[in-house]
C-alpha cells in the first residue's frame, strides 16, 4: 500500500477564486491510497515547500500529488525540493489546476468537479509511479572539429581556449578553407589573408589543438561524450616530422600541375604547399598512382619521370631515371616496342607521346655531347660471386642491377660477342651496334666481366662454377634455334632459319642469299630477315598463313619493310619444298582462307583445296618462332624444362634449384627487349634475396594506374606527336645504316610537354635527392588514426556551384575571361597568380569593361537553386569597387536581381560602390558570346524595361554557394540529417542554430547555409561555447524518464527500432534457459544515453515489452481509468 | 485426386531423404486421424514413419506456428508449407522469430482444402518460398472479392455496424484459440495476459471480447497473412477474417497495395515505419 | 433520472507535452474560456500513446477521445507523430467500423501558440460529443455505475 500526499494550492487567489479549494481537499481525502491532503496559500513558496517535507516526515508519504500550476512551470521546481527528503524526486505528480482550470472556466462548481478529476486522476497515477534515477556517462573532454575554414578554426580556438583538447581534421593540405583564398572583406575592406593567417598560426600553436591536414573522417560510433572516430591520415610522401617548409623540392619538381588553390589560373609543382602562409607549412606529394606509361611498361621504367624532366631541359637527370631500371637506353629508344605508348593517355585526344624516341635522344644527345659519363656504383662492395649464362638483354641487366649492389658478376656468353639477340637478332639499321657496344661497356665499367666464347656445357659447367665459388646463376641463354616447319624437304640446302640467317648477317660474315629469297612467318624476326635480305640484294616474298591483319609482328615493320620493297603473299603456307639434286629450287605453297576464330580469338587459317602454287626460290627463311637451345645446359647438367621447352623457373624467375634462376626468351620464350629487361632485374633481386636471406618484394614498388578519362582533357590544347626523320629510302633498300634518325633536342622537348601529367607526380624523384632532410617517403601509404571524442563540431563549409553545365547561355565554360566571384579573388589577390593585377585569363591584358552577373544559379529555381546565397551581393559590390579602384578609367556593370545588404555597414558600402561610379542594371544578362576580343553580354534592364548590350572584356559571375562535396557522405557517416538543398539541419531553426537532432554533433558556419563571415564566426563561437558547457562537467546526468525493455515480454520483432528517431534501440543477443539448455535470442536494448524520451517505441510495442518509464502502460490506463470515474 | 496421391507419395520419398541424410531434425506436417475427413499436425522423427505423411484435401492446419515452439532449434526444421503457410514462415523470418536457415521448407502447391471458408480468398496457391517443391506449380486463381465482405459491412450505419460486432463478442469466449493458432501472433507475452499491466479485465462480457478482439486485429492488422486460420479454429464460428481484413483494405488504400509475407524481406511493417507523404486528415 | 438531466460528457485529451499541452497553458494565460468536460493527459509525444488507451476509455464510459500533437514536421522528436498519423488514422477507421461514432475518436495539430485552436477544437469537440450522447456502446455498464456513484457533485 502506497501513501500518498495531495497539496492543494490556491496560488493566491488565481486557483482559489475559480474552484473551492476546501470541496477539492475532501474529494481527495477519499482517493485510494492518498492518507494526508492539505492546502497551501503558495506551495511553491518556501513556507509552502517546507510544509510538504514536513507532512511527509509526519505522515511517512512515499508519493506526492501536488495541486498547482502547470508542470512546465514548477514540476522541476518540486523535483528539486524532493530530493531533499526521502522520497525519489519522480514520485511525484502535479495537477495543473490552474491553467487548465481555474483560469479556463467560468462555472466554478463544474470547475471544481474537474480540479476533483484531474486530481483524482494525478493521485491514480503517481499510486504507479517508482523511483527512477538518472544513470551517468562519462564525457571525454576531447572535441573534434571537421573542416579546418575560418569556422573550424573559430571553434577549435574557442573550445582550446575553455582548456580542453581539440582534433581539428581538414581534407586540404593546410587549414584556412574559402577565407584566405579571398582578398579583401566587406564592408571593411580589410586584407582577408591578414585577418585569417593569424587564426591559422594561433591554431598551430595552441598546445590544445592538434591539427590532422589532409585527412578525412572516415567513420563515428558512440554517442554524446562517447563518440569514437577513425580518421584517415591521407599519403602525403613526406614526413611532416622530418619536413623544414624550405621549397627545395618544388623547386626540383618539374611537373607542372593545375594550381586548384587559385582555381585553375595558375601552376604550380607536383610536390607543394596550398599557398604560402601554409598551415603546416610543410610539402605534400600529389600522386593519383602510377602514370599509365609507367604501369603497363614490363619493367615499369618511370617514363613519366624522364619525359618530365626533358620536358624542362634536364637531360642528364632523365637519363639518371632510365638508368635506375636500365643501363640500355639508347637500345630500347631504338628497338622497343614501347607498350607506354600505347597506353599513353594522349590516344584519348590525339596522338601518344614518342616516349622511346625521347629516350632514345636522352642516350644519342648524352654521347654526343660526350655526358654518357660512368654509372657510379654506390653501394658497399660485396663478396659474392655471381654467374650470369648469356649476355642478352635479360642477363645483361640482371649482371647491372647486380653490379649496383655491389656483387661480383661475370657473364658466360657463348659467342664471340656481348649482346645475345640484341647484337645478333637485331639489323643495324633498326640498332646501331655502336650505341649497344657503348651500353655495354657502361655495365663493364660497373666492374661486370663479360666472358665471350664460353659455352655453358662445352667450355663451363655449374659444378666446376660452384667450385671456383659462385654463390648463384642466372640463366639467360634466350632461344636461339628455329622452330621446324615440319613439310617435306625441309632441310634441303638453301633453307635456313631467321635467327641463323640474321646472326651471320649481324656478325658481319655477310651471307649471300641470292636473288629470290623467301620468308616464311609474320613476327618481327621475319620482318628483319626480310629486310636484311632486301639490303642483300635479294628480291624478297614473305609468306604468311593469315592475312595482314593477323601479324603478329609490329605494324611500322611492316611499313617500313613494304616501303623498302618487301612483297607479300598472304593467306599462303608452304606444303613442300621442291629441291633438284640436294638444293633447293621452289617451294610449293597451298592457299589459305580463314577459319572461325580459335581460343585466343584468332582466326585460324584453313587450307582452299586445289590452290596450289609453285614459286621459284633460291634461299628460303624460316621465321615462324624460336625455340631454346636446351643441349648446352643439359650438358652442364642442368635438365628442368616445361612442356614448351622453355627453362621451368616460377614468376619470381627461381627454378627448383636453390642457387639456379631463369628468365629472358630461355624461360618465356621468344618476347621482346623490354620484357627480358624486366625479367633480369626481377631475377636481380630474387638473386639478392637468395644470398642475403631477404624477402624484399621482387617487383618494383608500383601504385595502382592512374588513368585520366578523355573529358578530362578537353581543356588540353591538341598538338601532334613529333615527326620520326629517316634516312632517303634509297640508302635504306641498299645499305645497313640505321633508318630512323631521332629526335634533335626541339622535337624531344615538344614532345615531352605533350605530357598530361596522368598521375601528376613523376616518380622523377628529383625532389628526393633535392630534399637535405630526406623527408620524401616515396611509398608512403594512407593512415587510419582512432580517437575518443566527446563532442564533434562539423564545419564543412562550401563550394561554388558548378555553373558551367548550367549556364550553356554564359559560354557553359568555354570563354576563358568568364571567371567566377572566386577566381575574380585569386586574380585581384597580391598573392595570386597575377600578383594581384586584374589580368584576362586569356591574354594577360587589363580588363577596361567588367561586367558582374549576380544571384548566378542562386535565386534560379529551374537552373539552380532556389535559395539566396546571401553573400553575393556584398562581394558583388566589393568587386565592382576593386575592378573601379585597381583600374583607371575602367567600366564596371552590375546585373542584379535585388540588392540585399542586410549587415552592418553593408549599405554604405554598397552605396559607395555605386558613387565610385559601378552601374548597377536590374535584370539578369540572357546571352553571352565571344566577338573579337570582346565578351558581348545581352541582357535587360527590367526597370527601363529595355533591352541592354554591353561589350565586356572580362564577366565576373558571382555563383551560389553549395555545401561543400561529400557533406551527404559525412552526414551519413554522424547520423545528422541535410535538406533537400544538402544544407546539413540544425535541431531548431530559431532555438537551436548549432545543434543537430544527434546528442552532441554541432554545426557552424555554411555548411549549414549560406552566410557571410561575421555570421560565420558567430556561429563558431556559438557551438564552442555548446561544446565547452558540455565538457564542463565529468559526466552527464541522462534524463531517467526513458524507454526500458522487459526481456522476457520482448520477442525481439524489432518493431521499434524503426520507431526510434534517435537510434536509441538496437536487437541485442540474450541467454535464455530453456529447459536444461540456455538458448540466445535477441531482444530490444535502450541507449540510455542516446534515447530522449519520446515513447514513440512504447506505443507502438504490442505486448508492452518496451515501456517508458514516467509515462508507463500502467501510468497512464491507471490515469485514463481514473479520468472516467 | 491421383495426382494428389502422387505428390502423397514424392512427400513421403522426400522426407524419408531428409531424414535419412540428416537434413533435418524433424518434419512438421499432416497425418491420418480415426477420421477420413480429418488429418492432424503430426511431427515425423524417423525416416521409418515418414509414410505417415499425408497429402489430401482434408489437410486444412496451418503448420507455421508450430516452428516457434522449437526453441532450441538444434537442427533444421522440415516443414510441409502450402501458400499460405509460406507467407506466414517469411512472416516469422521479417519479425526475427526464426532465421531462414533455421527451416527447411517442403513446399506444397495447393488447389485449395475442404474448408472452404479458409481457403476461399487464397490469392496464393503456391508456395512463395520453398527449399524442395513437391509435384508441379498450380495456376493462381486472382481474387476479386478480398475485400467485399468488408465493405457490404461497411455501408451498415454505425448503429446497425455496433449491433453486429455486439452480437459478434458477446458469443466469443476469449479461449485465445484464434491468438494461439496465429502465425503472426508471435508476442512472449500477449497483452491479454497481462491483467497486472491492466490492458484486459478478466470479466468475460461483450467489452472485454471487444476489447481483446479489436486490439488482435489491430495487432495482427499490419501483418496478417491470410491464412483463416483464426477463423478455422474459432469454436464459436466468429467471423474474425472480417474484422482483419478491414485492417488491410485501409492500410492498402492509405499506404499502397499490400500483401504480407511474399518475401523474406518484405516492406517495413506499416505501423514500424511512416512517409512524409502519408496523407494528413488531422490537420 | 437527475444525472441524465444535468449530463455532461467525458471527453479526454492525450497532449503531446511541447505543443498542444503548452498550447493549452497558454490559453489560461490568456483566459481563454472552453468547457470543463475536457481533460488533458500529458504525454511526452503524441506517439507515446497506445491506441489501446483509447479503446480502453471507450470501455471505461469516457465519450469522446482525443489525440493531440505537434503538426508534422514540427515534431520536437524528430518523427514521432508521423507514427501517430499511421496509427490513428487506422485505429479510427477500426472504431468506427466497429459502430463507434468517428467524431468520438478524433486527432489534431495543435502547436504551442495556437492556443486559439486549441480552445476552439475543445470547444467544438465538446459539442459534438454532448450531441451525440453518452457513449454506451461498448462500456463497461457496471463500472459506469460506480462512476455515477462517485459523481461528486451530488
Amino acid at each position: 500500500m502506497s501513501r500518498i500526499g495531495v497539496f492543494v494550492c490556491h496560488c493566491g487567489s488565481n486557483i482559489a477564486s475559480g474552484v473551492h479549494i476546501d470541496k477539492v481537499v475532501e474529494a481527495a481525502k477519499l482517493f485510494p491510497n492518498v492518507v494526508y491532503c492539505e492546502d497551501n496559500k503558495y506551495t511553491c513558496s518556501e513556507p509552502g515547500q517546507f510544509k510538504i517535507k514536513a507532512a511527509i516526515v509526519e505522515h511517512r508519504l512515499d508519493r506526492v500529488v501536488v495541486c498547482t500550476c502547470s508542470p512546465r512551470m514548477h514540476e522541476s521546481t518540486f523535483r528539486k525540493m524532493l530530493k531533499g527528503t526521502t522520497i525519489n524526486p519522480y514520485m511525484l505528480e502535479v495537477a495543473n489546476l490552474r491553467e487548465q482550470c481555474s483560469w479556463v472556466h467560468t462555472d466554478k462548481d463544474k470547475a471544481t468537479d474537474k480540479a476533483i478529476s484531474l486530481v483524482r486522476m494525478a493521485a491514480a497515477k503517481v499510486n504507479e509511479n517508482t523511483s527512477l534515477f538518472p544513470s551517468k556517462i562519462k564525457v571525454t573532454k576531447r572535441a573534434l572539429v571537421i573542416g579546418g575554414g575560418i569556422a573550424g578554426m573559430q571553434t577549435a580556438l574557442d573550445i582550446a581556449d575553455a582548456g580542453h583538447q581539440v582534433t581539428l581534421v581538414e581534407r586540404e593540405p593546410s587549414i584556412g578553407g574559402k577565407m584566405v583564398m579571398l582578398d579583401k572583406t566587406f564592408p571593411t575592406m580589410d586584407c582577408s589573408a591578414c585577418i585569417s593567417t593569424p587564426k591559422m598560426v594561433e591554431c598551430s600553436s595552441h598546445p590544445n589543438i592538434t591539427i590532422m591536414t589532409s585527412s578525412e573522417v572516415e567513420k563515428v560510433d558512440g554517442y554524446i561524450g562517447n563518440f569514437q572516430a577513425i580518421i584517415r591520415q591521407k599519403a602525403r610522401y613526406v614526413d611532416h616530422s622530418l619536413c623544414k617548409g624550405c621549397s627545395d623540392c618544388m623547386d626540383a619538381c618539374p611537373v607542372q600541375a593545375r594550381n586548384n588553390f587559385d582555381l585553375g589560373l595558375g601552376k604550380r609543382k607536383a610536390v607543394y604547399t596550398l599557398f604560402p602562409q601554409a598551415v603546416p607549412n610543410k610539402a605534400v606529394i600529389e600522386k593519383k598512382g602510377a602514370s599509365p606509361c609507367k604501369f603497363n611498361c614490363p619493367a615499369h621504367l618511370d617514363a613519366h619521370g624522364y619525359m618530365a624532366l626533358t620536358g624542362v631541359g634536364r637531360y642528364e637527370e632523365a637519363l639518371g631515371v632510365v638508368r635506375r631500371t636500365t643501363p640500355f637506353a639508347g637500345v630500347l629508344g631504338r628497338v622497343c616496342f614501347h607498350p607506354c605508348e600505347e597506353n599513353c593517355s594522349r590516344n584519348k585526344i590525339d596522338q601518344p607521346l614518342a616516349i622511346a624516341t625521347v629516350k632514345r635522344f636522352l642516350a644519342d644527345n648524352a654521347r654526343k655531347s660526350g655526358k654518357l659519363g660512368k654509372i657510379a656504383v654506390t653501394a658497399e662492395p660485396k663478396d659474392q660471386k655471381i654467374a650470369i649464362i648469356g649476355s642478352g638483354p635479360a642477363g645483361l641487366n640482371c649482371a647491372y642491377m647486380l653490379a649496383l649492389e655491389g656483387y661480383k658478376v661475370t657473364v658466360f656468353e657463348a659467342l664471340p660477342k656481348p649482346g645475345g639477340m640484341l647484337k645478333v637478332g637485331i639489323p643495324d639499321y633498326r640498332l646501331d651496334k655502336a650505341v649497344l657496344a657503348e651500353e655495354i661497356k657502361l655495365i663493364e665499367d660497373m666492374g661486370v666481366e663479360i666472358k665471350c666464347n664460353t659455352r655453358i656445357g662445352k667450355d663451363i659447367s655449374f659444378k666446376a662454377l660452384r667450385g671456383k665459388g659462385y654463390k648463384a646463376f642466372f640463366i639467360a641463354i634466350g632461344a636461339h634455334t628455329d622452330s621446324k616447319l615440319n613439310v617435306p624437304g625441309e632441310d634441303a640446302l638453301g633453307v635456313v632459319a631467321g635467327v641463323d640467317f640474321l646472326r651471320e648477317s649481324n656478325l658481319g660474315n655477310n651471307p649471300k642469299p641470292g636473288k629470290r629469297v623467301i620468308v616464311v612467318g609474320g613476327g618481327n624476326v621475319a620482318m628483319d630477315a626480310a629486310r636484311t635480305a632486301l639490303r642483300l640484294g635479294s628480291d624478297v616474298t614473305v609468306l604468311y598463313r593469315r592475312s595482314e591483319a593477323e601479324m603478329p609482328a609490329n605494324a611500322l615493320e611492316i611499313d617500313h619493310a613494304r616501303e623498302e620493297g618487301v612483297k607479300f603473299e598472304f593467306l599462303a603456307a608452304p606444303m613442300e619444298i621442291i629441291s633438284e639434286n640436294g638444293k633447293l629450287s621452289g617451294v610449293k605453297s597451298i592457299r589459305n582462307r580463314l577459319g572461325e576464330p580459335d581460343a585466343k580469338g584468332r582466326r585460324s587459317p584453313v587450307p582452299i583445296p586445289g590452290s596450289e602454287f609453285i614459286l621459284g626460290v633460291d634461299t628460303l627463311i624460316k621465321a615462324i618462332g624460336q625455340k631454346v637451345v636446351q643441349e648446352d645446359l643439359t650438358a652442364a647438367g642442368f635438365t628442368l624444362y616445361d612442356r614448351w621447352g622453355n627453362i621451368a623457373a616460377n614468376a619470381e624467375t627461381k627454378t627448383e634449384l636453390a642457387d639456379v634462376f631463369a628468365g629472358g626468351d630461355a624461360q618465356t620464350g621468344p618476347a621482346t627487349v623490354i620484357e627480358a629487361i624486366a625479367a633480369g632485374n626481377k631475377a636481380a633481386k630474387a638473386i639478392m634475396n637468395y644470398l642475403e636471406g631477404t624477402e624484399l618484394p621482387i617487383e618494383p614498388y608500383l601504385m595502382p594506374e592512374a588513368t585520366v578519362e578523355a573529358d578530362e582533357l578537353k581543356n588540353v590544347p591538341r598538338a601532334a606527336r613529333g615527326r620520326m626523320p629517316m634516312i632517303p629510302i634509297q640508302d635504306r633498300r641498299s645499305t645497313f645504316k640505321e633508318a630512323e634518325l631521332g629526335f634533335d633536342e626541339k622535337t624531344a622537348v615538344a614532345e615531352a610537354l605533350r605530357c598530361v601529367n596522368c598521375a601528376v607526380c613523376s616518380e622523377c624523384r628529383a625532389c628526393e635527392t633535392a630534399c637535405q632532410s630526406k623527408a620524401i617517403l616515396r611509398e608512403q601509404e594512407d593512415e587510419l588514426i582512432t580517437q575518443d571524442f566527446g563532442a564533434i563540431v562539423v564545419t564543412t563549409g562550401y563550394e561554388l556551384i558548378d555553373w558551367a553545365p548550367l549556364y550553356g547561355e554564359y559560354g557553359g565554360g568555354r570563354y576563358p575571361d568568364v571567371i567566377t566571384g572566386l577566381q575574380f579573388e585569386r586574380l585581384v589577390n597580391a598573392s595570386g597568380p597575377t600578383e594581384g593585377h586584374i589580368l584576362r585569363p586569356s591574354d594577360q591584358t587589363e580588363p577596361k569593361n567588367v561586367v558582374i552577373i549576380k544571384c548566378v544559379g542562386s535565386r534560379d529555381e529551374n537552373k539552380g537553386k532556389a535559395y539566396c546565397s546571401r553573400a553575393c551581393c556584398m562581394y558583388g559590390a566589393k568587386h565592382a569597387h576593386q575592378v573601379l579602384d585597381k583600374i583607371p578609367d575602367s567600366r564596371c556593370y552590375v546585373f542584379y536581381m535585388d540588392v540585399r545588404t542586410a549587415g552592418k555597414g553593408y549599405e554604405e558600402f554598397y552605396g559607395r560602390t555605386r558613387e565610385d561610379g559601378a552601374m548597377y542594371l536590374r535584370g539578369r544578362v540572357a546571352k553571352i558570346y565571344q566577338e573579337g576580343g570582346k565578351l558581348i553580354c545581352k541582357g535587360e534592364d527590367s526597370l527601363l524595361g529595355k533591352a541592354v548590350t554591353v561589350e565586356a572584356d572580362m564577366v565576373v559571375l558571382e555563383t551560389a554557394m553549395v555545401p561543400s562535396p561529400g557533406v551527404v557522405k559525412l552526414a551519413g557517416i554522424l547520423g545528422i540529417s541535410t535538406d533537400p538543398d544538402k544544407w546539413l539541419n540544425e535541431a531548431h531553426p530559431k532555438l537551436r542554430p548549432v545543434e543537430t537532432n544527434s546528442a552532441g554533433i554541432f554545426l557552424a558556419g555554411t555548411c549549414q547555409g549560406p552566410k557571410d563571415i561575421p555570421d560565420t564566426v558567430a556561429q563558431a563561437g556559438a557551438a564552442a561555447a555548446k561544446v565547452s558547457a558540455l565538457f564542463s562537467n565529468d559526466e552527464l546526468e541522462t534524463n531517467p524518464m526513458i524507454s526500458k525493455v522487459i526481456d522476457e515480454k520482448c520477442s525481439g520483432c524489432g518493431l521499434c527500432v524503426g520507431c526510434c528517431p534517435y537510434t536509441a534501440i538496437s536487437l541485442q543477443e540474450i541467454e535464455e534457459r530453456v529447459g536444461a539448455l540456455r538458448v540466445k535470442r535477441l531482444v530490444a536494448s535502450v541507449n540510455h544515453a542516446l534515447c530522449q524520451g519520446c515513447g514513440a517505441c512504447a506505443g507502438a510495442c504490442r505486448p508492452g515489452a518496451i515501456d517508458l518509464q514516467g509515462f508507463s502502460n500502467r501510468q497512464l490506463l491507471e490515469e485514463v481509468d481514473a479520468l472516467c470515474l | 485426386m491421383s495426382q494428389v496421391n502422387e505428390m502423397q507419395a514424392q512427400l513421403r520419398k522426400v522426407a524419408a531423404e531428409l531424414l535419412e541424410n540428416d537434413t533435418v531434425g524433424y518434419i512438421i506436417g499432416w497425418g491420418a486421424t480415426r477420421f477420413p475427413d480429418r488429418t492432424t499436425p503430426v511431427f515425423i522423427h524417423e525416416a521409418k514413419d515418414a509414410d505417415k505423411l499425408m497429402w489430401n484435401e482434408y489437410c486444412v492446419n496451418g503448420l507455421a506456428k508450430y516452428v516457434l515452439d522449437d526453441k532450441i532449434k538444434a537442427k533444421k526444421i522440415g516443414i510441409c508449407i502450402r501458400g499460405c503457410d509460406s507467407r506466414a514462415i517469411n512472416r516469422l523470418i521479417i519479425d526475427n522469430q526464426i532465421k531462414r536457415e533455421n527451416v527447411y521448407l517442403i513446399g506444397l502447391p495447393c488447389e485449395g482444402k475442404a474448408d472452404k471458408i479458409k481457403c476461399g480468398k487464397c490469392a496464393h496457391k503456391n508456395p512463395v518460398i520453398h527449399d524442395v517443391l513437391i509435384g508441379d506449380l498450380v495456376a493462381e486463381t486472382p481474387v476479386t472479392d478480398r475485400f467485399k465482405a468488408v465493405e457490404d459491412q461497411e455501408k451498415l450505419t454505425s448503429d446497425e455496424k455496433h449491433a453486429y460486432w455486439k452480437g459478434v463478442y458477446d458469443k466469443c469466449i476469449r479461449c485465445f484459440a484464434c491468438r494461439n493458432v496465429c502465425p503472426v501472433c508471435s508476442c512472449k507475452e500477449c497483452f491479454a495476459d497481462q491483467y497486472r499491466v491492466g490492458w484486459q479485465g478478466k470479466q468475460n462480457n461483450s467489452t472485454e471480447n471487444w476489447n481483446y478482439g479489436l486490439t488482435r486485429s489491430y495487432h495482427v492488422g499490419d501483418r496478417c497473412v491470410e491464412c483463416g486460420e483464426c477463423e478455422r479454429v474459432c469454436p464459436m464460428d466468429l467471423p474474425l477474417m472480417l474484422q482483419n481484413r478491414k485492417m488491410l483494405k485501409d492500410i492498402n488504400e492509405l499506404f499502397g497495395d499490400y500483401e504480407c509475407g511474399l518475401s523474406e524481406e518484405d516492406r517495413a511493417p506499416i505501423l514500424g515505419d511512416y512517409d512524409l507523404s502519408d496523407r494528413d486528415e488531422f490537420m | 433520472m437527475s444525472v441524465i438531466k444535468e449530463w455532461e460528457p467525458k471527453i479526454l485529451v492525450f497532449t503531446c507535452n511541447w505543443c498542444t499541452y503548452t498550447g493549452a497553458d497558454l490559453a489560461g494565460l490568456n483566459r481563454m474560456k472552453y468547457p470543463e468536460n475536457v481533460r488533458l493527459v500529458r504525454v511526452p509525444c503524441s506517439s507515446r500513446v497506445n491506441p489501446q488507451f483509447i479503446l480502453r476509455a471507450f470501455m471505461k464510459g469516457c465519450d469522446g477521445v482525443l489525440v493531440c500533437g505537434c503538426h508534422p514536421g514540427d515534431c520536437h522528436y524528430v518523427s514521432g507523430n508521423y507514427f501517430t498519423r499511421r496509427r490513428f488514422m487506422l485505429m479510427q477507421r477500426l472504431l468506427e467500423y466497429n459502430g463507434v461514432d468517428p467524431a468520438r475518436f478524433q486527432a489534431r495539430w495543435i502547436s504551442g501558440s495556437e492556443a486559439a485552436k486549441f480552445r476552439d477544437t475543445m470547444i467544438r469537440v465538446s459539442k459534438e460529443i454532448k450531441a451525440l450522447g453518452p457513449n454506451t456502446k461498448f462500456r463497461e455498464d457496471w463500472y459506469v455505475k460506480e462512476a455515477i456513484a462517485n459523481e461528486p457533485s451530488k
